[in-house]
């Protein structure tokens, strides 16, 4: 056993050396949270066609599973409160179920399930999981449970509104200037709008001023004892022609719920965007949103536990510790992350804290996007460097989880 | 069994080590930074308010408010004196020095000066813009070739003509569109975005009013137009204005010598009234000397002299590589490519031939009956049949006695005539098409060699089959593809053609050959362009949703 540990570790070790900053090992993409994300878009903002294209770019967050559901923009017209309205509107399309559907791969005719995706995200092997799942072992039950509970109960959904902040006297100017930007002018040279490039003039010093600010909500897919077994008693079909169970499925989705974890604000700060070209636009934008949900998501780990990611450690160097986190994460000087060790016990993982980490100064990783154009201190590091505040020192491969 | 892990820790700790290529790190000293070596001696004296890791021998630090390179020793490869300095790329770096832009190697000298308040990057081809002046829109624009200045910083927009060949003109298509296959030009910002240039001109549109067009060594060919101008071809450029009063629309057309000179080919443009339901424009670019020119009632041939070729004609239709379909009142004739008639406006009907063809549907006058002719007028299959759509490949579609039927050059059926419509393979070689039932007006499958139905699967509509054998079909308002067999390609669940043939691609791409029908829901679901139109408010139905 501890040498299947170690063994573990050291592959994951092995893989932290080619660790790049944006490419997580395959053995390090496993055991995570899912997120599935909607953007609240309104209409009456001047380029809100653009920040729906560029949110659409934007990828699910590092350290997170993509579990998003084939509608991922809802339009409304004007700015208001519609906490009350998300929730509703959750509610009313079954997001829940649909969550629950994508986890097993729900063929939506036959109504048939596997769990390739969750043995694929829960790094088990296929074969002696479905063996033990057919012989409803209590090792079988244990990773059953195992997979409830780390996994599917470890799905969330993210609802962004953004907020866009703008000079007024520029934004019809904008709305006409971005009719022809990035796309051809008609294919013909002089174009015959007059008007047009008094406009456009505007274009990229309104795009240097562009701040964006995003509100988002945090929900939990509720994965109880009782949801589980409901679910797999009734409505799991292993084959293709179980009607019965794709039926109870279809009636039965208002049974599977969301509940709402609490809510964050991003600052709207000012971006740098040193480091594009005028010509590109469309990348501030990319860079503001894609920031501003960074930010979001950084504060939504600080104040939520359950969302709250478990990092590992590539690389270790005397008492000074390498995790591929950084400032994208929230990590800061006063940081402090308690290292876990996983143990197997009757088929189930067990995390133990086993010691506590620190940041060293100057060597946090600037892991922003694009925190390499813009020139950031910090941006070159492929990880941050920590040391050991208490307890042993970790060995690659052990988990490391924000405590404050 | 501890040993050995602490052995494998620390074999793997040297491996780490012996990877690693740096040999100066960065430490900080009282507030400041340089570089110590592995034993924490520092070799360069903490003196910079930033400092990058080493790369290949060099870092970039800061010092104050200036960021230059230093090597191992401490020494300034590129001086500690640039405001900006943006990551290397193919040897250069884009730099602010005093305010201003340029660029400079690697070895710190310079590339382009710094003397631009605004500056682009370089493309393909080594192009760059940069600009003079307060502001980006008013600022003047200039034009660099690698590191030669090709036009001076004056008031204008730039870009550049990508290669097209005038004959696709002659599909009808007016000039500037990317309908008829290659992108005639480009713009994509009113700033200064270089497209790929693979034609010698550069165009420049001064403050968006009006254009000149430049060769590649700078040198002006057409001076300044206001309107839509086209590339030179043959040394003329075409120019359109667009204009409107009361209530209608016009395009006035003229021709620019591209010598430096722009002489107008006209002295009073050639207006054209537009018609939106019928977009015809009336004047082409010159091609082998030629050109076609006109109004929305008039059409001639000229040549670059200005000189007329051709008769006047109600409307000349251009067919690509053999010349113009012409029309005079209802009567329809035919003129080379050089403008001489080869037929005088005298059939009922003469139709354009199907691409790569030389055969085109005629209707006779005196009988109207329809058969097949050459560009010449020389009859080819007798007029003899209510309808023709087209000869192609060897086969003529007609319909006789009321049923539509496949014949050859000689007018004998391959494909008796026994179908209420038909439509003609697109791909040469096929020997699949569909025909229409009479009883049952829905489409099916036939193979021409053994005039017989390929299998007894029917439906509401159909596209002819492409390379691989398979076809678009549409069963109410839902549309999936089959094989020449009647093999599901596609099952039919996708809601427009765009989705369908995109699944197609995706197969091919993907090296798949079937799509089973979760799989279908979903790609239709996902290349929907209405899915991210729905409101807060409202329930989304289930077939929008892909679990």
């Amino acid at each position: 056993m501890k040498l299947k540990k170690y063994f573990i570790a050291a592959l994951l070790f092995a893989a932290g050396i080619q660790a790049h900053a944006d490419q997580q090992p395959q053995d390090l993409q496993y055991r995570r949270s899912s997120i599935c994300s909607f953007l609240i878009s309104r209409a009456d903002q001047s380029m809100y066609d653009k920040i729906q294209e560029k949110y659409l770019e934007i990828p699910t967050p590092d350290q997170y599973n993509n579990h998003d559901l084939s509608i991922r923009i809802l339009n409304v017209d004007k700015k208001g409160n519609y906490a009350d309205s998300i929730s509703q509107w959750l509610d009313d399309n079954r997001i829940a179920s649909r969550l629950v559907a994508k986890w097993f791969d729900r063929d939506i005719f036959t109504g048939q399930c596997d769990m390739a995706l969750v043995q694929q995200r829960g790094l088990y092997n296929a074969t002696v999981f479905d063996k033990e799942l057919a012989a409803r072992s209590s090792r079988g039950q244990a990773m059953l449970a195992d997979a409830g509970e780390e996994l599917i109960g470890n799905t969330f959904v993210l609802v962004h509104e953004a907020h866009y902040i703008d000079n007024a006297k520029r934004s019809q100017n904008v709305s006409t200037g971005l009719k022809i930007f990035g796309a051809l002018a008609g294919g013909i040279i002089g174009v015959d709008v007059s008007d047009l490039f008094d406009s456009l003039g505007d274009l990229a010093a309104t795009f240097k001023g562009f701040r964006v600010k995003f509100h988002t909500s945090l929900y939990q897919l509720v994965w109880d004892d009782e949801t589980a077994a409901t679910f797999y008693k009734d409505m799991y079909a292993i084959n293709p022609d179980d009607e019965g169970k794709r039926k109870a499925f279809e009636e039965n989705r208002g049974r599977f719920k969301l509940k709402f974890i609490g809510d964050v604000e991003s600052s709207g700060s000012q971006n740098s965007f040193l480091g594009i070209s005028e010509e590109h636009p469309d990348i501030m934008i990319r860079k503001a949103c894609q920031r501003a949900i960074d930010d979001n998501v950084r504060d939504l780990q600080h104040n939520f536990e359950v969302f709250r990611v478990k990092s590992p450690v590539t690389e270790v160097n005397g008492k000074e510790v390498k995790v591929p986190i950084g400032l994208k994460e929230g990590v800061n000087e006063e940081s402090e992350y308690e290292v876990l060790e996983a143990n197997e016990k009757d088929g189930r993982i067990e995390y133990k804290r086993i010691g506590t980490i620190v940041p060293v100064k100057d060597k946090i990783w600037d892991n922003r996007f694009m925190a390499l154009e813009e020139g950031a201190y910090g941006a070159d590091l492929n990880a941050t460097t920590f040391t050991v505040k208490s307890g042993s020192t970790p060995y690659p491969g052990v988990l490391v989880r924000q405590m404050k | 069994m501890t040993q050995l892990r602490i052995a494998f820790t620390l074999l793997l700790t040297a491996l780490v080590g012996a990877l690693s290529a740096q040999t100066l790190t960065v430490m900080k000293e009282k507030e400041k930074y340089g570089y110590a070596d592995e034993n924490g001696k520092m070799i360069i004296k903490a003196q910079y308010t930033q400092a990058y890791p080493f790369e290949n021998g060099k870092a970039k630090v800061r010092k104050g408010d200036k960021w230059g390179y230093i090597d191992e020793k401490g020494k300034a490869l590129i001086a500690i004196d640039y405001e900006n300095i943006e990551p290397f790329e193919n040897g250069i770096a884009r730099v602010k020095k005093g305010g201003k832009y340029g660029y400079i190697k690697e070895d710190g000298t310079v590339y382009i000066k710094p003397e631009y308040d605004f500056i682009g990057t370089f493309n393909e081809d080594g192009w760059l813009w940069v600009g003079k002046g307060k502001s980006l829109k008013e600022s003047n624009k200039g034009l660099y070739r690698h590191d030669q200045l090709i036009m001076k910083p004056g008031p204008q927009y730039l870009g550049f003509y990508l290669r097209t060949d005038s004959a696709d003109y002659t599909d009808g298509h007016p000039i500037g569109t990317n309908e008829a296959g290659p992108v005639h030009n480009e713009i994509k910002t009113n700033f200064c975005r270089l497209s790929r240039s693979t034609e010698p001109y550069i165009w420049t549109m001064p403050l968006g009013i009006y254009t000149r067009i430049f060769d590649l060594d700078g040198v002006q060919v057409v001076a300044q137009q206001t309107g839509a101008v086209g590339m030179p071809k043959d040394g003329y450029s075409i120019v359109r204005k667009y204009t409107s009063k009361k209530g209608k629309t016009y395009y006035d057309f003229n021709y620019v010598a591209a010598d430096g000179k722009s002489k107008k080919l006209f002295k009073k443009d050639i207006r054209q009234q537009v018609d939106t339901a019928d977009i015809y424009e009336s004047c082409t670019p010159f091609h082998n000397g030629k050109a076609l020119c006109g109004t929305e009632s008039l059409a001639y041939l000229i040549d670059n002299q200005g000189n007329t070729l051709t008769d006047m004609y109600d409307r000349l239709t251009p067919v690509k590589g053999l010349g113009y379909i012409s029309r005079q009142g209802d009567r329809y004739g035919l003129l080379s490519l050089g403008g001489q008639e080869n037929v005088a406006p005298s059939f009922q009907l003469i139709l354009p031939p199907f691409e790569g063809s030389q055969i085109l549907p005629a209707q006779d006058n005196s009988t109207g009956r329809f058969g097949f002719i050459d560009f010449s007028g020389k009859q080819l299959v007798p007029f003899r049949f209510e309808d023709a759509i087209a000869f192609t490949d060897g086969k003529g579609y007609v319909k006789e006695n009321g049923y539509y039927g496949i014949v050859d050059l000689q007018g004998n059926y391959i494909v008796k005539n026994r179908w209420q419509h038909i439509l003609p393979a697109t791909t040469a070689g096929c020997d699949y098409l569909w025909v229409q039932s009479p009883e049952t007006s829905k489409w099916q499958c036939l193979n021409i060699s053994r005039d017989a139905l390929s299998f007894d699967s029917a439906f509401d509509g159909a596209n002819s089959f492409d390379d691989k054998g398979r076809a678009l079909i549409m069963s109410g308002d839902k549309i999936g593809a089959v094989s020449v067999d009647g093999t599901s390609i596609l099952p039919v669940r996708f809601t427009t053609q765009d989705i369908a043939s995109a699944a197609l691609r995706y197969l091919d791409n993907e090296g798949k050959s079937f799509m089973n029908d979760t799989e279908a829901f979903r790609f239709n679901i996902y290349n929907n362009g209405e899915r991210h139109k729905y409101r807060l408010h409202q329930q989304i139905a289930d077939e929008m949703w892909d679990f």
